[in-house]
């Protein structure tokens, strides 16, 4: 008990640094997750503060309510104190940027189609081939990116924008499990270490929490998955173009198939648990098997 | 035969590895899956059940990673191929899954109570999930050598135009009956391996000798469907071997007698169907003498021929298309990048050996036969 409640805590302990690690990151390699995470719809002044609480309204672009503290996002995402933190808005008009980049090179790789020696088209491509994944955010709109208006590039631009309270309370939920998983192992050392682990408060905590750790996965889950949208690989594939071209029939069929193969072993599977929790722990020693003869030697 | 470390030479290499793990899983959990086929035929009251179910017992979940392996090192090497195939044959895949699940339940499920209905019915999840999947597998490439209903539009996403009833013709079927066939046999040299001599193992022999003949029948009528029927594409344009891995450059076309055509310009290959056929015919051979290492020699043999002599006689091409023919993807169209396919080839010589190693070492300290008595005493037997 006592090496559970340790291993705990120390676990729980370095999910802080690992989640760190990884929110770092973040600021390098996906910024629209991170400014959607914390809902931050423009780049405040370096060090940015972090938002505890708060109604992200996507309609009008701001959080309302929001409760902060100052400088802690600053410190997190750029480890100093002279950084910003780009916001959803910034990052937005860059997108529309590169989405009229990449119109560009779609219009080139278009023409190299049909006619692969032409050099103009290939240096059009050289220049912008790097933008071309968000000129395929525009298929949504129409076959034809290139075709696209004005008004469509703006909602393209904006399309790149997760789902930002989805995103935001997931993170704060997650987190807030992440703490209560250190308060709770922390308890369980303590209580380990003066040998009062028989506290009936604290096994029906400890009970109650353990679905917990599987909600605080998910969600992390969810935050990885749908903080990316609308990117399968992030400013190349959009996820509309990265699907397989599957019928929902299909897919229907195997969604309900595997469900229905899964459900049955888990019924399956929940009997056997019941019989044997019901055999009890000490089944085996009450009727200990018969001495055996020896195995005969392989043939 | 020299071959060069170039995007040439890894295609080449890359397109023999997943024949090299295609093979490695048809030899080695194709008993286990011939094994679950013969399961109710072989084996009649429980203790004989139990019997056979234990000779692929302790190595049959080490014998499915080949699957996994071939299926992720296609991802890796082929990633298109693994697009256009796991996607394409969604619901047969959907279908094998489900099959190959029913199998480790089977084999953990069926010691946990004694109750006879209970065993038996996990006997028949056993006999699905072994027969099931071998019989998908032949279909599945009996639809490859067909063609595939595919194609990719212009912006190189693939677009499926056939259906799950229409990947049964009388050909795929064919050959679907020849992988059961071929699967049954080699599961039941195994069985007479692995078996203490006795009823289980005469039925092994009669049924493996049936399955014998069956397979090497079947093999010569799809030889002769490949020479004569309407099958096998040719390509007609310029190859770039080395070119980016673009389907969308190819010109090809149906041409009746092409998957014959290696063979003729590289007589070596006719190794392929010779062990094929040899294989086979050694088995049965094997099962008549009761010479049973023979019989396991010929068997192994006969799958290492005939899955060959697919791979052969459609090279270069992995996975023509039947509806758009220049969407057709082959060894020079398909692969993924030269780093990749050279990084991946580093760490391949370096783990493959080392899985055959320990591989051998395992099946080594398990040889031996399964007996009656063992059945009584051994704890650990499902």
């Amino acid at each position: 008990m006592t090496v559970a409640a340790a291993f705990g805590l120390a676990a729980s302990l370095s999910v802080v640094v690992l989640g760190d690690e990884s929110g770092y990151t973040l600021t390098d390699n996906q910024k629209m997750k991170l400014a959607a995470i914390e809902a931050a719809w423009h780049t405040e002044p370096a060090p940015a503060g972090i938002t505890l609480f708060g109604l992200p309204d996507v309609g009008t672009h701001s959080t309302r309510y929001a409760v902060q503290v100052p400088w802690v996002l600053g410190l997190i995402a750029t480890r100093s104190l002279d950084k910003e933190v780009t916001g959803i808005s910034e990052l937005v008009l860059k997108a529309q940027e590169r989405i009229g980049s990449g119109m560009l090179a779609y219009r080139a790789v278009q023409i190299i189609k049909h006619d692969p020696q032409n050099q103009a088209a290939r240096q059009v491509l050289a220049l912008h081939g790097r933008d071309l994944g968000y000129a395929l955010l525009l298929k949504r709109y129409g076959a034809d990116p290139y075709a696209a208006t004005e008004q469509q590039v703006r909602l393209a631009a904006w399309d790149t924008v997760p789902d930002v309270p989805l995103l935001f309370w997931s993170f704060r939920i997650m987190a807030a499990l992440g703490i209560c998983f250190i308060g709770l192992f922390a308890t369980a050392f303590l209580l380990c270490s003066l040998r009062q682990m028989e506290h009936r408060w604290f096994l029906l905590i400890a009970v109650a929490a353990i679905p917990l750790p599987w909600i605080a996965a998910e969600l992390g889950w969810v935050i990885a998955e749908m903080g990316r949208q609308p990117w399968a690989i992030d400013g190349v594939l959009p996820t509309a173009l990265a699907s397989s071209t599957l019928s929902r029939g299909q897919l229907w069929t195997t969604i309900i198939g595997f469900t229905l193969v899964y459900g049955s072993l888990a019924v399956i599977e929940l009997g056997l648990i019941v019989r044997t929790i019901r055999h009890g722990p000490y089944g085996r020693h009450d009727a200990p098997l018969p001495t055996l003869p020896a195995i005969p030697a392989a043939a | 035969m020299h071959i060069a470390l170039d995007y040439a030479g890894l295609r080449v290499i890359w397109w023999a590895l997943m024949g090299v793990l295609l093979i490695g899983f048809a030899l080695t959990d194709g008993w286990d899956l011939g094994i679950g086929t013969l399961l109710p035929f072989v084996a009649r009251t429980d203790t004989e059940r139990r019997m056979a179910i234990n000779c692929a017992g302790p190595t049959w979940e080490g014998n499915q990673v080949w699957f996994v392996l071939g299926g992720g090192a296609i991802f890796a090497a082929w990633p298109l191929v693994y697009a256009v195939s796991f996607s394409g044959f969604y619901l047969a895949m959907f279908l094998v899954l489900a099959a190959l699940i029913l199998r480790p339940v089977g084999f953990k499920y069926r010691s946990k109570r004694p109750d006879p209905v209970w065993r038996s019915a996990w006997d028949w999840a056993l006999f699905v999930g072994g027969v099931v999947p071998s019989l998908v597998f032949g279909v599945a490439v009996g639809n490859v050598l067909q063609g595939l209903p595919f194609h990719f539009d212009s912006d190189l996403r693939v677009l499926y135009d056939g259906s799950f009833l229409g990947l049964f013709t009388p050909f795929t079927l064919l050959c679907g009956v020849l992988s059961v066939s071929m699967m049954a046999l080699h599961g039941s040299a195994y069985l007479t391996v692995k078996l203490e001599h006795g009823p289980v193992h005469d039925r092994a022999r009669t049924i493996g000798t049936g399955a014998a003949a069956l397979c090497m029948l079947l093999f010569v009528i799809g030889g002769m469907v490949a020479l004569w029927g309407p099958l096998g594409y040719d390509i007609t344009g310029p190859v770039v071997t080395d070119g980016a891995s673009n389907p969308l450059r190819l010109t090809a076309i149906p041409s009746s007698g092409a998957w014959t055509r290696n063979f003729i310009m590289h007589p070596w290959m006719y190794a392929a169907p010779v062990l094929g056929v040899g294989g086979a015919a050694s088995a049965l051979v094997g099962m008549w003498l009761r010479q049973e290492i023979m019989t396991l020699a010929g068997s192994s043999a006969a799958t290492v021929g005939i899955v060959s002599t697919v791979g052969l006689s459609m090279f270069p091409f992995i996975l023509p298309s039947s509806t758009d023919i220049h969407s057709s993807l082959t060894v020079w169209n398909a692969s993924s990048s030269r780093s990749t396919l050279l990084t991946m080839l580093v760490a391949t010589l370096v783990f493959l050996p080392i899985i055959l190693l320990y591989t051998s070492w395992v099946y080594r300290v398990l040889w031996g036969r399964v007996t009656v008595a063992s059945m009584a005493s051994n704890p650990d037997l499902y």
